[in-house]
């Protein structure tokens, strides 16, 4: 026997702290790239990370220049986490310059997805709050060198 | 046979409950299903079996915490023990494999192992994809906006862009695997569909398609296994499990050297393959069983399993090389796509399924194959974390 789902809706407040992240995501909202550098194999990372994930070295902070280039991109419509609505986004890789791994964020809106790979996109900052600061990961199209 | 496979368990029995949108639920009633027919179909009883292993994705969806001990109380099996497994997508087969650890170890003679998720009718579909989006990095990706079919879309693209594959390639996975479901009264989207029916589908992520995505299901999927000697005399074939390994790469698609690769499968793959004796396996096998979450995740798949060279299985697949009538067909059970996908369950499913196609006793066009040796393959993330299974058949 079976009756009528009951409308459940639960709603979940979390206290959510980046802890060793958060100058990233400082610089991160003022369009600056702040990445780290391994000292055992050299490698930087943007995103970056605390300790090296290839051999667990403690990493050191690198500020980078702030621009780099589109690996890949995919255009769709989705819902930003936290956000009220769904909107069109460009996602993105970039590979920034300096880096040696790639950034996943998003083009400023209207920048059509296609033919991106290979161009030269710049972090944008963003002057209002966003709800996590992951979202400031946003990329202007910047004019070739 | 090496010494590992000597004492590679055997398949006894499984069940599945069907795959689809079972809106209001409950989880519960699937895997008491699941799980009822799985020891049906070994001829236990619960007190036969020794240990269980529970395999469940993320608690967001079954509003289930500890879901272990309710499973136990479900089936009839307080008082074992019970271990619960996650790795997203791969929580199935990770369950499988700590199943088939705890009986190579000698722990256990027989382990039931089940594994289920509530994905599609439990959620609404946006809260859901907010869930999903937290399988990878959360902190940088996940809360930035990464969603599963925006990062397979991004990987897809490379892969694409390196190796000259075409979204009609692509739409060739689809057409097959739909069909393949087709007879499966497990499935959840068995349909007949072209590749022009593909392509004209709505975008939903460049260059993913609505028919390039494999959906999120409701289901479960029970599997008993025992220990070489202890398994009741049978008259029909049975399968082992021969192999089975595990690997895992950055969380962080954008770490990876190369985002077009699955890494992760490889390395498990090889561990799988070395554990069975197997050193070509691009000839090995009688049929996969591959995690299809997006249709150029099935290519993906098959190159990093070794079943098709780098760059080539956009085109193998349009050839029909992978169809249920080709050289190595695969996803015969339709695949995530065709079948459905329930992270903790899909795994299992894939072992359920291949044990029936080595035993002669599968559905639709599997049960017109001779299978004699198989692979089944899940992953969680976008491949960040992976489990490969060699499945063989044993007479009775």
């Amino acid at each position: 026997m079976t009756g009528a789902p009951a409308e459940l809706e639960l709603r979940l407040r979390y206290a959510h702290g980046t802890g060793a992240l958060q100058p990233y995501f400082d610089a991160l909202r003022g369009g600056r790239a702040l990445a780290s550098r391994c000292p055992a194999c050299d490698r930087v990372w943007f995103p970056p990370h605390i300790h090296c994930p290839d051999d667990g070295t403690a990493c050191g902070w690198l500020e980078l220049e702030g621009h780099g280039r589109v690996v890949s991109a995919t255009e769709t419509h989705a819902r930003l986490p936290l956000a009220e609505a769904a909107a069109a986004h460009v996602f993105v890789l970039v590979a920034m310059q300096g880096a040696d791994n790639a950034a996943f964020g998003r083009l400023k809106p209207g920048v059509p997805g296609r033919n991106l790979a290979g161009r030269r996109v710049g972090l944008v900052g963003v002057a209002d709050a966003v709800p996590h600061p992951a979202q400031a990961a946003l990329f202007e199209l910047l004019e070739e060198d | 046979m090496s010494a590992d496979t000597a004492r590679a368990p055997v398949v006894l029995g499984g069940g599945v409950h069907p795959f689809g949108r079972h809106a209001g639920g409950p989880w519960r009633d699937w895997v008491r299903q699941a799980g009822e027919a799985a020891l049906l179909d070994a001829g236990l009883a619960p007190a036969d079996i020794d240990a269980v292993v529970v395999a469940s994705e993320t608690d967001f969806l079954s509003l289930q915490v500890n879901p272990g001990p309710v499973v136990l109380a479900e089936l009839g099996l307080v008082g074992k023990p019970v271990v619960r497994v996650e790795g997203g997508g791969a929580s199935g087969g990770l369950a499988l494999r700590e199943a088939v650890m705890q009986i190579m170890a000698g722990l256990y003679r027989r382990v039931l192992v089940v594994g289920f998720d509530a994905a599609a009718g439990h959620l609404g579909a946006a809260d859901v994809q907010l869930v999903y989006g937290l399988s990878f990095d959360a902190e940088t990706d996940g809360m930035a906006g990464a969603t599963a079919v925006a990062l397979y879309a991004l990987s897809i693209a490379e892969y694409m862009a390196r190796h000259g594959a075409t979204a009609e390639q692509l739409a060739h996975v689809s057409v097959k695997n739909h069909a393949n479901a087709i007879g499966n009264p497990w499935a959840h989207k068995p349909m007949s569909i072209t590749v022009g029916d593909v392509l004209a589908s709505p975008m939903i992520a460049t260059p993913y398609r609505k028919f390039d995505c494999s959906m999120a299901s409701d289901g479960a999927a029970a599997i008993v296994l025992a220990a070489p000697g202890e398994a009741p005399a049978a008259d029909r074939p049975r399968s082992r499990i021969t192999g089975s390994g595990a690997g895992s790469d950055y969380p962080r698609l954008g770490d990876r050297r190369d985002r077009s690769a699955f890494r992760a499968k490889a390395r498990a793959a090889h561990a799988a393959y070395a554990m069975a004796g197997i050193d070509a396996p691009s000839s090995a096998f009688d049929a996969a069983e591959v995690y299809d979450a997006f249709t150029g995740a099935e290519l993906q798949s098959l190159e990093a399993l070794g079943l098709a060279a780098e760059g080539t299985a956009g085109p193998a697949m349009a050839e029909g090389r992978f169809d249920a009538a080709g050289e190595l067909p695969v996803n015969l059970s339709g695949g995530l796509i065709g079948q459905g996908g329930v992270p903790g369950a899909t795994g299992i499913a894939q072992a359920v399924f291949m044990d029936r196609l080595l035993g002669d006793r599968a559905h639709g066009d599997g049960a017109r194959r001779a299978v004699r040796r198989g692979v089944i393959d899940v992953h969680g993330g976008v491949c960040t974390n992976a489990v490969v299974h060699v499945m063989e058949r044993a007479e009775p």
